[in-house]
C-alpha cells in the first residue's frame, strides 16, 4: 500500500521535471500526491482540504529552485508549512498560576492517560524540581487507581490514597485540599478514559473542572488514531478548556496525522509525545519530526534544501565579491531584488548580518512588498544593457521609454532609481566595513537558505 | 441472543454511521454523478477509515458501471455490495462447543490500550454465560496493576484466575503452568491475556513467539485461537498491526473495540481485502455484555445506513 503511493508520487515528479514555476496545473499534479500522503497518514479529511487549500495559495507562481521539479518544490513548501502549523513554542506546563497547580489529564479509553500522568509527574519533579501529587479520578476501570498508584510508588511520587469508595467529585477534593495543606507545587489528576459522545461522562469532567481551579487541561491522544480523531477533538475542546495535546505511542510506525487534526481543530500547542513504556520517556514535540512523518517525503524535502543551499551560496558568494568591489549595477540590484524576497524581505536579511542593524532603518520597508519588486523588475527589464551598469545616465526621455516599457510611470522609474542609490550607498558602507569578509563567511550568512519560504 | 447483538450493534453503530451515511445521501442528492461528486463521495468514505486504496476502487467501480442509477439508494447500494463482498467471508464464531482440547485455549494479544484485557473478561463472560467452566490468565506481568485489573474481571464472570504471586514473572512460564493446572482442573476455556506491545519492537513480539512456543509443548496444536484485538479509533496502523502479529504469531481472529464511539471501524475492511483474517467479534462498550457479534451485513449496512 505504501509503495504503491512512493510509486504514484514519483510518477508526478517526473511528468513535471524541469518546468520553471509552480503553475495551477503542475500544481494540482502534486496537491494530489499530497493529498494521499495526508489521508494515508490518518489526517482528517476536513484537516487535509483546508491544507491543501493554504498550500495551493501559497505556493502558485513560487519560483522553483535550479535542479528540483516543481512538484518537489512543492513538497518542501507543504513541509515547511507543515512544521509551522504543527509548531509552537508553548511546550512546557504554564507555571504561572498560583501553586498548586491543578493539571487535567482527559481522553478516550486506553489513550495513554496514566502511563501519561506518571511521565508528567516524573519531568516535573526530576526535571523543574517541583512537588508533585498525582490522583487518579478513574473509579469506573477495575485497578485503574491501582495502576496509578503502584506507578508512582515505583517512581517515587507522591499518589493519594486510595477511598475506594469515593466518587470523582470527592476525590477532586480531597487530592485539591492535600495538594494545599501540603504545599504541593503541582496536582495532576488523571481521569477515566472517556466516550466523547458519552453525555453522562463528559459531564462528570465539566462537573469536575467547574469545583477546583484548574489551570491546565491535556488532552492525551493516541498517535495512531485515525479520520474520527478530528471528533474527538472537537467534542473534548468544546466542552472543556483544553490548554494543550500530548500524542501517545510516537515510538509506534504510525505516521500520526492525527497530531495534524488535533492542532487544526483545537488550535492547542501539542505539549508533549510519548515514546515508550518507561516513566522517562517524555520528550518534547518536535513539529520538523512529525512533519515528515506525515508527508513521508523526507528524502524529497533533503534534496529541496540541499539545493537551495548551494543556490544560496552561490549567489551570496557572488554578491560578496561584488560588494567587496565596490561595483553595483542594476543587474545586481535586480539580482539582490530576487533574493530578497525569496528571504523574506530586507530586514530579515539584515538581521542575519550582525552589527549591522543599525542600517536597518535606512531600508525602506516597502521593497518587501513583492509587487514592488516585480514591478521594479520589470522596470530594469525595460531599460538596455548600458542604463543597467551606469543608471546615472537615465534622465527624463529615457525615463519615459522605461516607463511606457514596463507599464509603469515615470514616478516609479523615480523611485527604482532613488531605492537603487540608497542600496548602494547600503553596498558602500558594506564594502568599508572590515569584518565584512568574517560576515560573509559567518554560518548565519551561509544559511540564508533556511530563510526560504519563511 | 444472536437477533439482541445485531440490535445491540445497530444501535451502537448508527450514531457514526448516519454521519457517514448522511454525508452520502447530500453529495448525490440532486446532482448527477460526475467526478466531482464521485470525488466527494470518496472523501467520505476514506473518512471511515476504510483508506484510500479500497476507497478508490469503490469509485471506479461506480464509474465503470454502464447504466448507472444515480438515485442515492443505487449508488449506496452499490458501495454496500462492495463492502459485504469483502467481509461476509471473514464472519466467524468461535466453535468451542465443537472442540475436545480441553481446555481450548485462546491467546488474546494487541498493542498497548487497544481493549485486550476488557475483551478477555467480555469473552470469558460469554463462554461462562453458555455454561462452560473458564480460566484466565494474567500473563501480562508487566504493566501495573494489570493483574488486579484482570482479577476484578474474573470476579465479575465467575472464572477461575491465575496468575503468578512473583512480581515481572516470565509470561510464558506463567501461562505453561496455568496450562498444566487448567488441564488438572477440568477448565474447558484458557483465555490468557498478554501485555500490550507495539508490533514494531521485536524484541517485545519475541515474548510472544515464546508464549506459543511453551504452550506447544503440551500440545502442539496450542493455541486454539490467538485473537488480534484492534482498536476502532485507530486508523491506518491497524493495517500494519495486523500484519506484524500475523505473520509473527498466526493470528487467527480479529476483535475490534470501542466501536461504541464515532470511530466507524471502516479498517476492517482493507484489513480484510489483504489479510483476510476472520473477525469473531466488535467491542460496543465497557460493561461485560459489549461484546456482539461480527455481521458482514449488519455492518456494511449499519455503516451506511441501509435498512
Ligand atoms: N468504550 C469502550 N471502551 C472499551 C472497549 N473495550 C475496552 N474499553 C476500555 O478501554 C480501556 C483500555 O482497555 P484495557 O482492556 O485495559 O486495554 P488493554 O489492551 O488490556 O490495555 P493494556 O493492557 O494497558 O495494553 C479501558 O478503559 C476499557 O474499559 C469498548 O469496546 N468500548
Ligand atoms: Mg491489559
Amino acid at each position: 500500500m505504501f509503495e504503491s503511493l512512493s510509486e504514484k508520487i514519483n510518477e508526478t515528479f517526473k511528468v513535471l521535471k524541469g518546468k520553471g514555476t509552480i503553475t495551477e496545473s503542475n500544481l494540482e499534479e502534486a496537491l494530489r500526491s499530497i493529498r494521499i500522503a495526508f489521508l494515508e497518514a490518518d489526517v482528517a479529511l476536513t484537516a487535509t482540504r483546508d491544507f491543501i487549500e493554504r498550500i495551493r495559495s501559497k505556493a502558485i507562481g513560487q519560483t522553483v529552485i535550479k535542479s528540483v521539479s516543481p512538484a518537489q518544490m512543492v513538497v518542501k513548501i507543504v513541509n515547511d508549512e507543515l512544521i509551522e502549523f504543527l509548531g509552537s513554542k508553548n511546550h512546557e506546563i504554564n507555571f504561572n498560576n498560583r501553586p498548586p497547580l491543578v493539571i487535567l489529564m482527559a481522553g478516550l479509553q486506553g489513550s495513554g492517560k496514566t502511563t501519561t500522568t506518571a511521565k508528567l509527574a516524573y519531568r516535573l519533579k526530576n526535571k523543574f524540581k517541583k512537588s508533585v501529587l498525582v490522583a487518579s479520578l478513574d473509579t469506573y476501570r477495575p485497578a485503574a487507581r491501582e495502576q496509578l498508584e503502584s506507578l508512582a510508588k515505583k517512581n517515587n511520587i507522591d499518589s493519594l490514597e486510595i477511598i475506594m469508595s469515593e466518587k470523582p467529585s470527592q476525590i477532586v477534593l480531597r487530592a485539591e485540599q492535600k495538594a494545599k495543606n501540603e504545599n504541593y507545587d503541582i496536582l495532576i489528576l488523571d481521569s477515566a478514559g472517556r466516550n466523547h459522545i458519552d453525555t453522562k461522562m463528559m459531564n462528570e469532567l465539566i462537573d469536575i473542572s467547574n469545583r477546583i481551579s484548574i489551570s491546565e487541561t491535556l488532552l492525551v491522544v493516541d498517535s495512531m488514531s485515525g479520520q474520527d480523531a478530528a471528533n474527538v477533538a472537537k467534542h473534548f475542546s468544546d466542552k472543556l478548556n483544553v490548554t494543550g495535546i500530548i500524542l501517545s505511542r510516537l515510538d509506534g510506525d504510525a505516521r500520526g496525522g492525527a497530531a495534524l487534526s488535533m492542532r487544526f481543530i483545537t488550535q492547542k500547542p501539542i505539549k508533549f509525545i510519548g515514546v515508550g513504556e518507561k516513566v522517562e520517556e517524555l520528550d518534547e514535540f518536535f513539529p520538523d519530526r512529525i512533519a515528515s512523518r506525515i508527508l513521508g517525503m523526507g528524502d524529497v524535502v533533503t534534496l529541496v534544501e540541499k539545493a537551495a543551499e548551494d543556490i544560496d551560496e552561490e549567489e551570496a558568494k557572488n554578491l560578496q565579491k561584488k560588494i567587496l568591489k565596490g561595483r553595483f549595477s542594476l543587474i545586481d540590484y535586480s539580482k539582490q531584488l530576487d533574493q530578497i524576497s525569496k528571504l523574506g524581505g530586507v530586514q530579515s536579511l539584515l538581521k542575519y548580518l550582525p552589527g549591522l542593524s543599525n542600517l536597518k532603518n535606512n531600508v525602506n520597508e516597502s521593497i518587501e512588498n513583492s509587487k514592488i519588486v516585480e514591478i521594479q523588475k520589470a522596470m530594469i527589464n525595460s531599460m538596455t544593457k548600458k542604463e543597467r551598469i551606469f543608471p546615472d545616465i537615465i534622465k527624463a526621455s529615457r525615463k519615459v521609454r522605461i516607463a511606457k516599457g514596463s507599464g509603469t510611470r515615470v514616478q516609479d522609474v523615480n523611485k527604482l532609481l532613488k531605492q537603487f542609490k540608497k542600496m548602494s550607498q547600503m553596498m558602500k558602507k558594506f564594502g568599508k566595513n572590515k569584518n565584512m569578509d568574517q560576515i560573509m563567511n559567518s554560518p548565519q550568512f551561509k544559511n540564508l537558505g533556511s530563510l526560504i519560504n519563511k | 441472543m444472536v437477533v439482541t447483538w445485531i440490535k445491540n450493534l445497530k444501535k451502537s453503530l448508527s450514531k457514526s454511521s448516519s454521519v457517514i451515511g448522511e454525508g452520502i445521501k447530500k453529495i448525490i442528492k440532486s446532482r448527477k454523478i460526475d467526478d466531482s461528486t464521485l470525488e466527494e463521495l470518496e472523501n467520505h468514505l476514506i473518512s471511515s477509515d476504510i483508506g484510500i486504496v479500497f476507497s478508490e476502487e469503490i469509485i471506479t467501480e461506480i464509474k465503470n458501471k454502464k447504466y448507472l442509477d444515480t438515485s442515492v439508494e443505487a449508488v449506496k447500494k452499490i458501495i454496500l455490495n462492495s463492502i459485504i463482498k469483502v467481509l461476509k467471508p471473514l464472519e466467524k464464531e468461535v466453535l468451542i462447543g465443537k472442540i475436545n482440547t480441553h481446555p481450548f485455549i485462546i491467546l488474546v494479544v494487541g498493542v498497548n490500550g487497544v481493549g485486550k484485557t476488557a475483551t478477555v473478561g467480555k469473552l470469558a463472560y460469554k463462554f461462562s454465560s453458555q455454561g462452560k467452566k473458564v480460566g484466565i490468565v494474567a500473563a501480562d506481568t508487566f504493566r501495573a496493576a494489570a493483574v488486579e485489573q484482570l482479577e476484578i474481571w474474573s470476579k465479575r464472570t465467575n472464572s477461575t484466575f491465575f496468575s503468578s504471586k512473583i512480581e515481572n514473572a516470565d509470561p510464558a512460564s506463567l501461562s505453561y503452568s496455568s496450562y498444566l493446572k487448567a488441564k488438572e482442573q477440568k477448565i474447558d476455556i484458557l483465555i490468557i491475556d498478554t501485555a500490550g506491545r507495539l508490533h514494531n519492537k521485536s524484541n517485545l513480539m519475541d515474548q510472544l513467539t515464546k508464549i506459543i512456543r511453551v504452550l506447544k509443548k503440551i500440545n502442539a496444536s496450542a493455541p486454539d485461537e490467538v485473537i488480534l484485538v484492534l482498536d476502532g479509533n485507530t486508523g491506518q496502523n491497524s493495517i500494519k498491526q495486523a500484519s506484524v502479529f500475523k505473520e509473527i504469531c498466526d493470528i487467527n481472529s480479529l476483535i475490534i473495540s470501542k466501536l461504541d464511539g464515532t470511530a466507524k471501524g471502516g479498517a476492517v475492511i482493507p484489513i480484510g481485502k489483504t489479510l483476510k483474517i476472520p473477525i469473531i467479534g466488535l467491542g460496543v462498550g465497557e460493561q461485560k455484555e459489549d461484546l456482539v457479534k461480527f455481521e458482514a451485513d449488519e455492518f456494511a449496512r449499519a455503516l451506511l445506513d441501509i435498512n
